[in-house]
């Protein structure tokens, strides 16, 4: 085992890892592992839209209240709230050190409004892609010379008499065990929508800091709360942005008819993700889908209606959603429309924080989407998820570096690493009868049908029967590669381990919760039902047994639950 | 429709292989397979210990970057079925960076070579904390396309010149110089004077980088020969060898000196050398080398011509397209060329003869992208048209193949980098050629294709643009064949050049240039 010391570890390199390791790095010693380099972090899969509220002139107040709406209530109230006040220094920082917002042609900056709402409190990034704000702050760290362990991925959490004294990670380049002693330590490391069969997500979402801080101790919230968003290609999972509906991309069934008007007529196509998502599989489910199975994305009219547009914006999302097209659907958008599905898209639960990134557990922090601020509530609305990487990135960044300065380093628990490290060994050379892919196909297939958009008591039980014995089987899987050197046999078991506990709270928290809420939809019990539910949920780790379920209040100060309508 | 495709994939395992080893593997492809899915496939049903990268799927994120049939091309972009020409999908890791397992490279010195080119802004400005900066979003265009480089390394892979020259910082980083360079915000702070240093001036502008690039960035003309104009308008560059040719040129008339009786003294101003109607005319513009060092060949391009009935307007007063300033940064000192070369195709085409042709592909490259831009600036009409010979034979005329003789060459043809800058496509030319009854062509491989010539590249860095030269015809060797066929005057100076040196150190290794119109011209007479 090769040992390291840093005052605070980061584990994942993507928007929120990155945010908060500008922060530590100006008081203390950073170390930021990641499994893959910083700039292919799947937040270079974002499209780059973020909330900066409030814009010049306009309330701030309305911009929480829609948050919270497109929450359905769940949102812990006084995190919006932050989340509505500290976004405009963000922004400044950000162009301050190399990002650049779209301006319009006033050359003040575009503000938009994505899905489901009706500010304009969205900026877009220049370049028109989240890929931009991963290379300036990248570019930051290395000009202050932070030090990166790309390729490296973590195995657990040390915590010793309730505090945590460092990570265990391996790297994959060399298949060295690496113990890292550190003072706090932040978790970074994204969403798990490879639970489903069929995401939006890169295939390294899997959860892994989720579900290794789970294991060590660390309670999740609202696991059941998974975003579908409603348009990502029939077929590959790829995502259009929402930015195709907002700008005037309708969605038809096989009729031809824009459906959306019967279930959002307001609001239409850009209601919120979970009211179109379920509104499409509806469609689908009544058979009503294009050849039985998707629904068209119209875009046959629209860039003929930008055509005379002078900023750069219009052209460069359009030839964008052409190229994705044509590349992924070998379609040409300006003659057909686009075959999409609803698809996993973003989970809203999470490791529990307060608003600043804390866990129960003493140093040890969460910030992004692998965290449950508890911002986004039951369903995130667009462009709000880097707003929460930036917002409580820096957050998390600020409290661990304070913590960290305040202790002295603690015992490192080496017989805790060395346990590890044998765990590791024997996995390597694990051969078993089960096949590691086998097991993770039958775990997202079953996610897909029985955990999907519309759940329900029968199938939830039929997911969670499956779950356990895909539990057991994993104790004899066949990794099928002994070798040390880049062995991604090895880390793809890793990783199903962690889809595998994550997918165990994402059922039971389904099964438990009895109510129609946001993102989670339950066929026998199809009202939202705030007498009952209007609370969030907690999961406890309890060893080879299933989770501890508890609840917990959810903060309101000035939004009541009222009636969703789009 | 699935069709059974083969992958023949790159396999090495350093803690268990003595050697690397290729392996197939059968995958079945439909139209919308890439090739990741196939890779992905072959993980998970036939070798669970294959290695490779691999995250976002849709082009984003750079993981899956690799060679596929010899070129760096992401993996998740790639469709199986539009790449199918050879019994098997060839499957390789980048180029230039050490192996760490199978497709899996150390991409340690490609991000030190961004890292050293301090890729952060720099700036003097203080921000305003109450309200974002008023600007203008046309002054980050440029800014705007640099950004958008994923950092996948197809480019750094694909680099000719990183091949024979590791201290080169390669494509990526010099699109990081001019991400910076471009942004209004950021002070410029001796920037330009280390891409220099770290080799921009180097770059033969063989485009092979923005082949390779997923994101279709212009790295020739956008990146790197923007970054040599910024370099002149600075004063920091071109390099004293570069700008000693635009000396040449206002006191000689062209950018070599003269060697043997210029073809403007040889050939006379009208040339029709055959009886009846031409089946039509063109104006010739041969290039100062071609004028000065090559005679031959427009000697054998006229004898082209006439057999094939088409009669020559060749005016003398013609001079240097320009072009070696263009590609060194020298923007500024064009209009003199512009204006007096376009002045006389307008005079031709009043006059009702409209087809001007050129004999060099870097003069056709000019003329086709960089004149009408800068005629534009100039007020200067364009009444003519431009083409390369090689484009007007294949197209623009009725070409007589029946009195072409046999030759019995067995021969590769050289792709000028010039040729695929002016957007002409190879197989016009390997279709010419094959009209020469017996001569046997050999399909070029898909890189290590530059001559070295290119880019001002052989007046500055003579060594650089040898060991490009040679390698070429290394690469050309080992397919078997004896000679390369080229119809670019800098290419054959280039590949000479080597080989003389060579032999002058008695190292004749049998291998010949052929000019492509004096092979062609030699067909017509037996």
């Amino acid at each position: 085992m090769i040992f390291q010391t840093h005052d605070v570890i980061i584990i994942g390199a993507g928007l929120a890892g990155l945010r908060a390791a500008i922060e530590c790095s100006k008081f203390v010693d950073v170390g930021i592992v990641s499994k893959v380099y910083p700039v292919r972090s799947h937040t270079v899969s974002a499209t780059g839209a973020i909330h900066i509220s409030p814009a010049p002139g306009e309330d701030p107040e309305e911009y929480m209240r829609e948050t919270i709406k497109g929450g359905d209530y769940l949102n812990d109230q006084d995190a919006v709230e932050i989340m509505a006040q500290e976004g405009f220094t963000e922004l400044i920082h950000l162009e301050d050190i190399g990002v650049v917002f779209h301006r319009d042609l006033d050359g003040t900056i575009i503000r938009s409004s994505p899905g489901g709402m009706t500010t304009r409190t969205a900026t877009i990034v220049s370049s028109g892609w989240a890929q931009e704000l991963v290379c300036t702050l990248q570019e930051q760290l290395l000009k202050r010379r932070t030090t990166f362990y790309n390729e490296f991925f973590i195995t657990s959490i040390l915590i010793k008499d309730g505090v945590c004294r460092g990570i265990t990670a391996i790297d994959i380049k060399s298949g060295e065990f690496y113990g890292f002693r550190a003072k706090s330590v932040i978790i970074a490391t994204g969403g798990w929508g490879r639970v489903y069969a069929i995401t939006s997500n890169s295939h390294i979402c899997t959860g892994d800091g989720t579900a290794i801080a789970f294991r060590a101790g660390a309670p999740l919230k609202d696991m059941e709360f998974v975003q579908f968003h409603p348009t990502v290609l029939y077929g590959s999972g790829i995502l259009i942005s929402e930015t195709a509906r907002v700008i005037g991309g309708r969605l038809l069934n096989s009729n031809g008819e824009q459906f959306m008007k019967k279930y959002a007529p307001r609001f239409k196509e850009i209601a919120p993700r979970d009211v179109v998502s379920q509104a499409m599989q509806r469609e689908i489910d009544e058979g009503r889908g294009i050849e039985g199975s998707y629904i068209g994305l119209d875009l046959r009219q629209m860039r003929k209606r930008f055509r005379r547009q002078k900023i750069p914006f219009f052209k460069q999302r359009f030839d964008a959603f052409a190229d994705l097209a044509e590349t992924y659907a070998l379609i040409d958008i300006d003659q057909e429309i686009i075959p999409v599905i609803p698809g996993e898209h973003f989970t809203m639960g999470g490791i529990k924080t307060d608003v600043w990134g804390e866990t129960p557990i003493k140093g040890l922090y969460a910030a992004g989407e692998c965290a449950c601020i508890s911002v986004q509530g039951a369903n995130r609305e667009g462009a709000n998820a880097l707003t929460e990487c930036l917002i409580f990135g820096r957050r998390a960044g600020i409290r661990a570096t304070e913590f960290a300065r305040k202790i002295d380093f603690l015992e490192f628990p080496r017989d805790q690493a060395e346990s590890e490290e044998q765990k590791l060994v024997n996995l390597r050379n694990a051969k078993g009868h089960y096949d590691v892919n086998a097991i993770r196909q039958e775990l997202q297939h079953t996610m897909w049908k029985n955990v999907g958009l519309f759940r329900n008591k029968e199938g939830l039980e039929t997911a969670l029967k499956k779950i356990i014995e895909l539990k057991s089987k994993f104790k004899e899987i066949d990794i099928g590669d002994d070798s040390k050197i880049f062995n991604t046999a090895l880390i793809y078991a890793l990783e199903l381990k962690n889809l595998i506990d994550l997918s165990e709270c994402i059922v039971l928290g389904a099964l438990n919760r009895k109510e129609h809420r946001g993102a989670h939809y339950r066929e026998d019990f199809p009202q939202r039902d705030d007498k009952n539910w209007l609370k969030h949920s907690i999961f406890n780790y309890n060893g080879e047994n299933s989770p501890i379920l508890s609840f917990e209040d959810v903060v309101i100060t000035r939004f009541p639950p009222k009636a969703r309508e789009y | 429709m699935t069709i059974l495709v083969k992958f023949k994939i790159f396999r090495f395992d350093p803690s268990k292989d003595p050697k690397p080893r290729f392996e197939i593997f059968e995958v079945n492809a439909e139209k919308e397979t890439t090739v990741l899915d196939g890779l992905i496939y072959i993980k998970e049903k036939l070798s669970k210990n294959l290695s490779f990268r691999r995250s976002c799927r849709e082009g984003a994120c750079g993981s899956c970057a690799m060679r596929i049939n010899k070129i760096s091309k992401l993996a998740c972009k790639t469709h199986i079925l539009d790449i199918l020409n050879n019994d098997y999908i060839l499957i390789e890791p980048l180029d230039h960076l050490p192996i760490i397992k199978d497709l899996v490279v150390d991409l340690e010195p490609f991000f030190h070579g961004i890292s050293c080119v301090r890729p952060w802004r720099i700036t003097n400005y203080i921000k305003d904390e109450k309200k974002p900066r008023v600007t203008n979003m046309n002054e980050f265009l440029k800014t705007m396309e640099a950004k958008s480089c994923i950092l996948c390394a197809a480019c750094y892979s694909d680099c000719n010149v990183i091949d024979v020259d590791r201290t080169f910082v390669g494509p990526a980083s010099l699109v990081k110089i001019a991400r910076f360079i471009s942004d209004p915000w950021d002070t410029p702070d001796g920037r330009l004077r280390e891409a220099v240093d770290l080799g921009l001036f180097k770059c033969p502008i063989d485009q092979e980088c923005e082949i390779a690039c997923p994101k279709g960035i212009d790295i020739r003309r956008g990146i790197v020969e923007w970054l040599r104009y910024k370099c002149a308008q600075e004063g920091i560059g071109p390099l004293p060898s570069h700008r000693r040719l635009v000396e040449n040129v206002l006191n000689t008339g062209g950018v070599v000196p003269v060697q043997n009786t210029p073809a403007f003294d040889i050939f006379p101003e009208y040339i029709k050398e055959f009886e009846g109607v031409p089946q039509s005319e063109v104006v010739l513009f041969t290039g100062c080398i071609i004028n000065r060092r090559q005679q031959d060949t427009c000697k054998a391009i006229i004898e082209i011509f006439q057999n094939n009935r088409v009669a020559i307007h060749f005016p003398k007063k013609q001079t240097c397209c320009g072009s070696p300033f263009m590609r060194t940064g020298q923007r500024d000192t064009m209009k003199p060329f512009v204006e007096r070369n376009f002045n006389i195709f307008n005079e031709y085409a009043e006059r009702g003869i409209k087809h001007v042709v050129t004999s060099c592909s870097g003069c056709n490259s000019t003329f086709r992208y960089d004149y009408p831009q800068l005629a534009k600036e100039y007020g200067i009409q364009i009444k003519f048209e431009i083409y390369d010979i090689g484009e007007y034979m294949a197209k623009m005329i009725d070409l007589n193949t029946k009195d072409l003789n046999e030759n019995s060459l067995k021969i590769m043809y050289h792709y000028p980098c010039h040729i695929k800058a002016a957007g002409l496509l190879e197989e016009i030319y390997i279709e010419l050629l094959s009209k020469i009854p017996g001569l046997e062509l050999v399909d070029a491989p898909k890189s290590g294709l530059c001559c070295g010539g290119g880019g001002g590249v052989r007046s500055a860095y003579p060594k650089l643009s040898d060991d490009l030269a040679l390698r070429r015809i290394e690469v050309a060797k080992d397919f078997g064949v004896k000679g390369l066929v080229s119809n670019c005057p800098f290419c054959i100076i280039s590949f000479e050049r080597v080989l003389n040196l060579m032999k002058e150190q008695d190292e004749d290794i049998g291998f010949k240039i052929y000019d492509f119109y004096r092979l062609f011209a030699n067909a017509y007479k037996y």
